[in-house]
């Protein structure tokens, strides 16, 4: 009986798992790098591929599944003069773009990420890679 | 034998938990640029997992402390529906706090000297870890 309950147990956490990246992966990545060599790192294949232009330059474009999370923190009365703050963490998918320029690796992030970049140049691709993939989701 | 089994095992992952050195995101927050290094180790509780020096090609008469930690967020009751744990940086010169967070940051940074503290120090802590 014990032995069913481990390979059961064995088996689910087998068929549970599905591949996504995750941070400690994506740190490994630098800019300047190739997609041969961003491949190895990664271990994965994008769920997607298209290209962007901008300002006449051409960018490819590789859509990974990236698994993140989010914290909200709430403050709560507890007593007399205390206050405790409760942490809530909810997990998402997110899609997690890597953008090419002349087959080298130049910016990596979720669609926010590079929004919200301080480096200039991708700010500015950021308003065209929305466009392109709210046209590839809405064509889908 | 099965409850004993039983027994150790709780008793293993109750340990576990409590020797856990994580950070949370939450606490990671108590972090500025320009704290002195005691005053981090202090307020994150002393609970790097590990620390070392890089010193970078382009300026090698410069050296910079990394100190590791690890972030965690956990889902569900106890962490049983998931856990994440991702290496968090915090990037010392000359023990004046000069960068912290995550090492993908620093690496896709507009300043390249970030980039190149957060390369380095990524294949150095790949060697020692």
């Amino acid at each position: 009986m014990l032995q069913k309950i481990v390979v059961f147990i064995v088996l689910c956490t087998l068929f549970s798992c599905k591949s996504y990246l995750i941070i400690n992966t994506i740190n490994k990545l630098h800019k300047g790098m190739t997609k041969e060599a961003v491949l190895k790192v990664l271990e994965y294949k994008p769920v997607k591929e298209f290209t962007i232009t901008v300002n006449g330059q051409t960018y490819d474009v590789y859509d990974f599944e990236v698994k993140t999370y989010e914290v909200k923190t709430y403050s709560g009365f507890v007593g007399v003069g205390r206050t405790n703050y409760f942490t809530q963490v909810q997990d998402n998918i997110d899609d997690y773009y890597l953008l090419y320029f002349n087959g080298k690796l130049r910016y990596w992030g979720t669609l926010v990420e590079y929004s919200e970049t301080e480096d200039y140049e991708i700010s500015v691709i950021s308003k065209e890679l929305y466009n392109k993939v709210n046209l590839l989701n809405n064509v889908k | 034998m099965n409850k004993i089994i039983c027994i150790l095992f709780c008793t293993i992952s109750l340990l576990s938990c409590f020797s856990n050195p994580k950070i949370s995101i939450y606490q990671s927050k108590v972090l500025q640029k320009g704290m002195t290094y005691s005053e981090v180790v202090s307020r994150l509780r002393n609970n790097h997992v590990n620390e070392f020096e890089i010193r970078l090609n382009s300026s090698p008469s410069n050296k910079y402390l990394i100190q590791v930690y690890e972030t965690q967020a956990s889902l569900g009751i106890l962490g049983l529906e998931g856990e994440y744990d991702s290496d968090y940086f915090a990037v010392f010169k000359n023990d004046t706090l000069m960068y912290m967070g995550y090492p993908f940051d620093m690496n896709r940074h507009p300043d390249t000297l970030l980039n190149e503290i957060g390369t380095t120090a990524v294949a150095e802590y790949e060697k020692i870890k």
